[in-house]
């Protein structure tokens, strides 16, 4: 990693932060342990994920997809591979999705047809940091406003986490059962 | 606008949120009021912003070069605007500078040395997601690598909330937002 993470014990502050993670995400994850080098930051960044709201506006299915692909565009193999290892089997991924939230594309046969819109949505947010007009006709009606609005932070938090984890280059956790695909 | 602001009453919640803004930012922005639509996506986005700490591992003129870059590529005018507004002139930034975040590139003769370093970190992360190895050992020069993680932290929120404007269709707020600078003829 180009910047040390914390190493316990931690300071009161930064463990209380990480006792409010799940235990199965103990100990912590070395993003969540370099960004403790500034309490704040962490802080701020754990604050901006509305992943796991409850209730949310979004099916876990949803969800994943989406985040595949978000971390899968950015080439971000710390996230990627810890939702495919936390995440893929709840949300029912095949293995030749899996392989397509990388490389595939929003047309492969492998998706269901309720997928390919988040793959699309996931793309043009990558690629061009807003919606088309076509896209944005296929989402409302068939996604709340408030579901919309959930996915543009996601998107935006995960682009985020991956500035994070692949600027300072945080290696993949080592408890993950899937590597990231191969091209 | 795609999606309707909530309008006033707002939520207890929301409120004290909106209380605690600066004067100046009131009445709340539509970038605000949109995401009030559920409370917990604005309290968590507005939560999750590390531009205003104090102490800051950036200096204003710092934050702004980079956040004017971000959100210029981005092709964002709302957030563009606004940052023009309230902070350039305690950032130091000038008219030219202003114009070459939109219309110029790292290597332009307008910007100070430290500025070309964030002007680089916002492209490449914008081209590439990522920082190349000469990037790196020029920001670890410059900055520390707290400065370096908060950088990183803003050049990710304001794309999100470059991605909320542009994808929203957010029109520019009054009196406060203003378009990109036309592109000038060369001389």
């Amino acid at each position: 990693m180009r910047i040390d993470p914390l190493t316990p014990p931690y300071s009161q502050e930064v463990q209380a932060q990480f006792d409010q993670l799940p235990p199965s995400w103990q100990p912590p994850f070395a993003h969540f342990t370099v960004l403790a080098r500034d309490p704040r930051l962490l802080r701020a960044y754990r604050l901006g994920s509305v992943a796991y709201l409850e209730p949310s506006h979004l099916s876990i299915r949803q969800r994943e997809v989406f985040l595949l692909r978000v971390t899968g565009r950015c080439r971000n193999a710390f996230e990627w591979c810890l939702r495919a290892h936390y995440f893929a089997d709840d949300a029912g991924m095949t293995e030749p999705q899996l392989s397509a939230s990388v490389y595939g594309s929003a047309d492969d046969a492998c998706w269901q047809t309720n997928d390919r819109m988040l793959i699309r949505l996931a793309d043009e947010l990558h690629d061009t940091a807003t919606i088309s007009d076509a896209l944005w006709a296929e989402l409302d009606g068939r996604l709340s406003d408030e579901a919309i609005l959930q996915l543009i932070l996601l998107a935006g938090h995960y682009r985020t986490n991956a500035y994070v984890s692949i600027g300072l280059q945080v290696p993949v956790d080592p408890r993950v059962k899937r590597p990231f695909p191969a091209p | 606008m795609r999606i309707a602001p909530v309008n006033a009453p707002f939520s207890p919640n929301v409120q004290a949120l909106f209380d605690r803004l600066p004067a100046s930012w009131s009445p709340p922005f539509k970038l605000f009021t949109v995401l009030a639509r559920d409370e917990r996506l604005l309290l968590r986005f507005t939560g999750s912003a590390v531009s205003y700490l104090e102490p800051s591992h950036v200096t204003v003129r710092q934050r702004e070069v980079l956040l004017l870059r971000v959100t210029a590529r981005c092709r964002c005018a709302y957030e563009w605007g606004m940052r023009v507004h309230y902070f350039a002139e305690q950032a130091g930034l000038s008219d030219a500078e202003v114009y070459v975040s939109v219309h110029g590139d790292a290597d332009d003769a307008n910007w100070q040395p430290d500025d070309k370093l964030l002007v680089r970190l916002a492209d490449e992360l914008h081209d590439t997601v990522s920082i190349s190895d000469e990037l790196w050992t020029d920001l670890r020069t410059a900055f520390s690598e707290e400065a370096v993680i908060q950088l990183l932290m803003m050049a990710g929120y304001y794309r999100t909330v470059a991605t909320i404007a542009n994808a929203l269709r957010l029109p520019l707020e009054p009196q406060v937002g203003r378009p990109f600078p036309p592109k000038a003829r060369p001389a």
